[in-house]
């Protein structure tokens, strides 16, 4: 019997992963920017309100490593602290989406019929009405001195995101309640709600992970989007990107101002592109032992 | 053999329709019959004829929303199962009625320890300690023949093969010490060694607990081998029944001296062609036109048997029968 059989399927899917180079790349991309981004700050004493007209847009050098912007803000600072804003939301934002839409798809799913069908069409109605709208709406619920704030950016993308994980839910849950281990669950008295949570599950674990690690990203960009409109926070990576392109023109590029947040977000969509990637593989009961 | 343990009268199932505008299907219709303590009998037919459904009748287990019993009672150990409360039905299920399924390979949750699935029924219906519960599934395991069963019980269902997986589904079910365990077609998953070995330990723990056994199959060598008593159903209605020998020995219902004659036998004469039998049994969603179901099929099928359905006439020796054709001419 070899060391793998004697693990469970979780502990398994973990060991797949680990054999998966572009996984684990964006795994340890992952932690360096996570590590970047909240430990750094502290560790420098960086400051990234503080303004200084005389050096405004200086270009990356000694005291300023990646330039200041054009109110003369140190910008590695400012790129740095946006990052953290920008990873809360896509966390909580996926936290959030992924509570709702598991919840929600689960129940539609197990009780089926009438039930299944009165929610299913309320997410159909919220995924027909175009998003933007619906954020803005959200939005616009908050005071004018809530806007800016991290909260109501990752609520609204947060009520928005969690459409997609209750169908993709509700279709693993509607199989899965057929099988016959949950016959087998009913037959020996089990309740509805142990069965949901002892027995369906941990058999969704691994659709929620995987389909949680692509959420992250795409709130992320989500985010940067509303940023560039104007509609989501005082600082971030989006909104910075922003900033840089509104400096951009043909005789001073002040090419820093866009290129190094843009770099950061890049990389970590790539690295929890690749994690999500590697985890739904890896999670896959048809990969090898 | 006179103490019943379950009784079932004029049980009908319908299953709703899955799309607006279908015809609810009356897959069960007025099914009665007994199981003594300490018997076995068993429920034969082809796929589709509502045996299974039967089954899960009687645990309250039809797929919901669609499955419904229509009428009927289902009388178990004294009681009224149909007018108990769900939280009732929950623990006579967990308790005094068990079943294991068909395919062993998909009855356990693969993400659960065979150790957790074993002990959960026990320990929230009669709060068993954790380490008892376990205790007792050890040794209940030993008892099924499976070796080694401590270190079975940490293990996952996928390092188990299927004749394994199916004695843990017979130890699930039998932690509680039920008074009726329903095997829906306990062996048919598995090959033919393991399945003679699964029928041997069903006979054995039913003679050493008094244990009454519903086995539902379609195979008659398992029956024949098996049961005391056999129902045989078509279309959803029990067609004929008694006790096995029997009814196997000189059947008295056409449908069932077709299955006889299509099931291939180790004792019988050699080189001796078996009789498939012609068609498909009747969709039951229709309006059901009058006369024998089986007609459309039967090789006896005489004038009445179009205008009016026969009704099941029960005789002296304990057989039933649901013929128009009169018994002498069976002969």
């Amino acid at each position: 019997m070899t060391r793998i059989e004697e693990t469970g399927p979780v502990r398994r899917a973990f060991a797949r992963l680990r054999r998966n180079r572009a996984a684990m790349g964006g795994a340890w991309t992952l932690v360096g920017v996570v590590l970047l981004c909240f430990g750094l700050p502290a560790a420098l004493g960086l400051d990234a309100q503080s303004t200084d007209p005389v050096r405004h847009l200086q270009p990356p050098g000694p005291g300023a490593w990646l330039g200041r912007d054009s109110l003369g803000r140190d910008y590695l600072a400012r790129v740095i602290v946006g990052g953290q804003t920008s990873l809360l939301i896509g966390l909580l934002a996926t936290l959030a989406s992924v509570t709702i839409g598991v919840f929600y798809g689960m129940v539609a799913g197990y009780y089926g019929g009438r039930v299944d069908e009165a929610m299913m069409r309320l997410v159909d109605f919220l995924y027909g009405l175009p998003y933007m709208f619906l954020v803005i709406l959200i939005m616009l619920l908050f005071s004018e001195t809530a806007r800016g704030e991290p909260l109501p950016v990752f609520l609204a993308l947060g009520l928005i995101q969690w459409l997609t994980m209750a169908r993709i839910v509700r279709g693993e849950t509607r199989s899965l309640r057929e099988r016959e281990f949950v016959l087998a669950a009913r037959s020996i008295g089990a309740s509805d709600l142990r069965i949901l949570v002892h027995h369906i599950l941990p058999n969704l674990l691994g659709v929620i992970i995987v389909y949680a690690t692509l959420t992250v990203p795409a709130v992320i960009i989500l985010e940067s989007f509303l940023s560039f409109l104007g509609l989501g926070v005082e600082l971030s990576w989006g909104q910075l990107v922003s900033e840089g392109v509104d400096v951009l023109n043909p005789i001073h590029s002040y090419w820093w101002l866009l290129a190094a947040p843009s770099a950061l977000l890049g990389a970590t969509l790539f690295a929890l592109n690749f994690l999500g990637d590697g985890l739904r593989d890896a999670f896959d009961p048809r990969g090898d032992g | 053999m006179s103490e019943r343990v379950l009784r079932v009268e004029d049980l009908s199932v319908r299953i709703e329709p899955d799309r607006p505008g279908g015809l609810p299907v009356r897959a069960v219709d007025g099914v009665s019959f007994e199981v003594g303590r300490g018997e076995v009998v068993g429920l034969v037919g082809e796929s589709g004829c509502g045996k299974t459904l039967t089954s899960l009748a009687l645990l309250d287990l039809l797929p919901r929303p669609r499955g419904r019993i229509t009428s009927g009672r289902i009388g178990f150990e004294g009681r009224d199962l149909r007018a108990l409360s769900e939280v009732e039905r929950r623990a006579v299920r967990g308790q005094e009625m068990a079943m294991i399924f068909q395919d062993p390979m998909t009855s356990l949750n693969p993400y659960l320890r065979i150790g957790e699935q074993l002990i959960e029924g026990t320990m929230w219906h009669s709060g068993t300690a954790r380490r008892v519960a376990l205790a007792r599934a050890e040794s209940l395991l030993t008892r099924v023949g499976i070796p080694d069963a401590a270190d079975r019980l940490r293990a996952f269902p996928h390092e188990l093969s299927g004749g394994m997986r199916q004695r843990v589904m017979i130890a699930m079910a039998l932690l509680s010490d039920p008074s009726l365990l329903i095997a829906d077609e306990p062996t048919t998953a598995l090959d033919v060694t393991t399945q003679a070995q699964i029928l041997a330990l069903l006979s054995d723990l039913r003679a050493e607990r008094g244990m009454s056994v519903l086995l539902i199959t379609h195979d008659l060598g398992v029956v024949g081998s098996a049961c005391d008593r056999v129902l045989v159903m078509y279309a959803g209605r029990i067609v004929e029944s008694g006790p096995v020998d029997a009814v196997f020995g000189d059947p008295a219902h056409p449908y069932t001296r077709a299955l006889l004659r299509a099931t291939p036998r180790v004792d019988g004469p050699p080189r001796e062609a078996l009789q498939s039998l012609e068609g498909l049994p009747p969709r039951l969603d229709a309006k059901v036109t009058a006369g024998c179901l089986f007609a459309p099929r039967c090789d006896r099928v005489r004038s009445d048997c179009w205008t009016a359905e026969p009704p099941l006439v029960a005789d002296e020796q304990g057989r039933a029968r649901r013929c128009w054709v009169p018994r002498e001419e069976f002969e």
